[in-house]
């Protein structure tokens, strides 16, 4: 028998709906079917300017938008050759750590109240206010930042926010020894995700995974150590890695990634070198491509842009990590049950936005 | 991230329970509570809080580049006739449709443009949600706004006064100003390379007719595009030099082509555009005025 979850389903988080076919409570196989999201958006990019596409990058995925218009932005730099100012770059490298850890919380949060935790869901998103508040101050928006710009970022950082950022730091880095307590002191949160959803490490390189799905299958793959962009060569931090391969195994990925964004984030803000932030930025790409991938709170991010001499972009493609994550579902799924399936699904944080664009 | 302590069977009850009478005591007892009521009392929001545009009608000058940035189409310029400022154009937003990306704040080249911290813009009525120049306007913003950008004195060519002396292209110390001829009027006008130009004022100094006057220019981040000329197709009437917000396009006449009247008098020769480029900010009003196709727009997908 086949069940559609989906695409107004509690587990979907955004509208895309996964077909199981079940024998009893027993997965035999599953279909994810997205497309329910879908705006055009490497459509609508075509029509616009270069600087017009930044908001509209931070609309591809609102749980991390500084890192979808970060990457549109290297991007662009690339195919017009734009040198970014030393600060701007250590700037940025501080927001997207933030932006980061502010979206594994979100995913903690639904996580948490996916499996029953009600308590994880409010704890989390009180310490993402934290941060949240930390990005308006710096930003003047909670969600969608439009910050980044094509040569550094919109402006310099605002008065005591150093100060205001290690504050938080070390507020948070209290707080995530407290969720070990909170989560892992759960028997029925450890019950629903050890040895639940095992995704084996040929599966996972051979389904293209990428993000800390893959670290969990115990690949030492972070785009960040393998191909650093922008500063994250001068930054001294772990690739965290889990040979459990389990929902148990991601969870742990990503609370030890919130720890190691803290370190990256204090070590940015100390080898943070003074002067400009951002340069005039030219109107027009030359005829040509650019490439740009960076690590996403979700894996590996991409995008494409074929510049045609004019002020608008010919051609913008984007590589969602999700998109390709959620194909390995049914791989993930087959032989488990159906009340499995929120925290398989959760386990792999899903983000519609930018699966359908 | 360290592994936190391990703890026996009562220290695992004993923990969480601790950490709970904390908060306890720090929310209820000795601290404020978390929340506030909101229509009485308001948080605090940062200076750089993007909410309702204000505008500075004295400053703006309605060149429409905030309209053109704008991702969303959202904004449009309105007419309007000001007792003060005469028959001017301001910008009005579409809140039904404002990203409140920031955009138009950033791209405005005098700064006459700003978000402010107000975000209760809620509304029953759409129709209700656009906002025409007359309610976003305040004129007092200035100066109570943090400003970003930075200003820079840069010397103003006013061609009607301009001699061709050549005396400022002597006299600069940084050699930034070349006199670039004319082509049909048998002029030259002093041209400033704004990379070399350190705003010394010499040149201002110098002028014998004060043609050339220091103002201060803010810099933008943005390339902004320049017209380029085509004398050929160009009749000399004038519509760009209207059409522009910041007075840069000078209607020069060109000697030698005066008609010849029946009573064997001169009439007025023909005129054609000369562009003061230091000042231009980019709006693209004088290539969408221009009917002749004299004026070519680099680099622009339709």
């Amino acid at each position: 028998m086949w069940i559609n979850m989906g695409p107004q389903h509690p587990m979907t988080h955004g509208l895309w709906n996964l077909r199981v076919k079940v024998d009893g409570e027993t997965i035999v196989d599953a279909q994810p079917e997205v497309g329910y999201l879908h705006r055009g958006i490497e459509k609508l990019c075509e029509g616009k300017t270069y600087p017009q596409i930044i908001p509209l990058a931070d609309r591809l995925c609102y749980g991390s938008s500084l890192t979808w218009s970060h990457l549109y932005c290297m991007a662009v730099e690339d195919l017009m050759n734009v040198e970014v100012p030393e600060r701007a770059e250590y700037i940025r490298v501080l927001t997207i750590e933030m932006q980061r850890i502010v979206s594994h919380l979100m995913w903690l949060a639904a996580y948490a109240g996916d499996l029953g935790l009600g308590v994880g869901f409010v704890y989390t998103m009180r310490e993402r206010e934290v941060f949240l508040d930390l990005f308006q101050a710096l930003t003047g928006a909670r969600i969608t930042y439009n910050f980044p710009r094509i040569g550094g970022v919109a402006h310099d950082l605002p008065p005591n926010f150093e100060r205001d950022t290690l504050r938080a730091i070390s507020y948070f880095e209290g707080r995530l020894k407290e969720y070990e307590d909170l989560f892992e002191g759960s028997k029925i949160f450890m019950m629903r995700n050890v040895g639940v959803g095992i995704l084996k490490k040929e599966d996972a390189i051979n389904m293209g995974v990428t993000g800390p799905t893959l670290r969990a299958s115990g690949v030492s793959y972070d785009l960040r150590k393998d191909r650093p962009y922008s500063v994250y060569e001068e930054m001294n931090f772990n690739v965290v890695t889990h040979k459990d391969c389990d929902c148990y195994a991601r969870y742990r990925v990503r609370m030890d990634e919130m720890w190691e964004s803290c370190q990256i984030m204090k070590q940015a803000l100390k080898k943070m070198p003074k002067g400009k932030v951002r340069i005039v930025s030219p109107r027009n790409a030359p005829v040509g491509t650019g490439l740009a991938r960076v690590e996403d709170p979700r894996g590996e991010g991409m995008m494409y842009i074929v510049g045609d001499g004019t002020d608008k972009p010919y051609r913008v493609k984007i590589r969602s990590p999700i998109f390709v994550t959620v194909s390995a579902a049914p791989k993930i799924l087959i032989g488990y049950k159906v009340a499995d399936v929120v925290a398989i699904m959760g386990g792999l944080d899903m983000c519609i936005g930018e699966t359908d664009r | 991230m360290p592994q936190a302590k391990k703890r026996s069977s009562l220290g695992l009850v004993l923990q969480p329970m601790k950490r709970t009478g904390k908060t306890v005591a720090n929310s209820l007892i000795l601290g404020k509570p978390n929340t506030v009521l909101y229509p009485y009392q308001k948080l605090e929001l940062p200076i750089g809080y993007r909410g309702k545009h204000i505008v500075d009608f004295k400053r703006c000058i309605g060149c429409s580049n905030c309209v053109q940035i704008c991702p969303n189409d959202c904004m449009w310029m309105e007419k309007l006739e000001d007792p003060e400022l005469g028959k001017i154009e301001r910008p009005g937003v579409d809140y039904g449709r404002c990203l409140f990306c920031g955009l138009c704040v950033e791209i405005c080249p005098t700064v006459a443009i700003h978000e402010s911290v107000e975000f209760e813009l809620a509304h029953h009525e759409r129709s209700k949600l656009k906002y025409g120049p007359k309610e976003l306007r305040d004129d007092s913003f200035a100066g109570k706004v943090k400003e970003e950008r930075q200003k820079r004195l840069l010397p103003i060519l006013d061609m009607t006064k301009c001699t061709s002396c050549e005396k400022c292209a002597g006299e600069c110390p940084e050699m930034a100003i070349a006199m670039m001829p004319i082509e049909g009027v048998g002029k030259t006008k002093p041209e400033i390379n704004l990379g070399k130009c350190t705003s010394c004022k010499k040149c201002e100094t110098v002028c014998p007719e004060s043609a050339l006057e220091m103002e201060e220019v803010y810099e933008s981040y943005f390339e902004m595009p320049e017209p380029k000329f085509l004398i050929k197709k160009c009749t000399g009437c004038g519509a760009c030099a209207r059409a522009c917000p910041a007075d840069v396009i000078y209607m020069m006449d060109l000697p030698g082509t005066e008609k010849v009247l029946k009573d064997g008098k001169k009439g007025k020769p023909k005129k054609r555009a000369v562009f003061v480029l230091e000042k231009c900010v980019g709006c693209g009003k004088c290539y969408r005025a221009c009917k002749f196709d004299a004026l070519e727009w680099p680099g622009v997908r339709k």
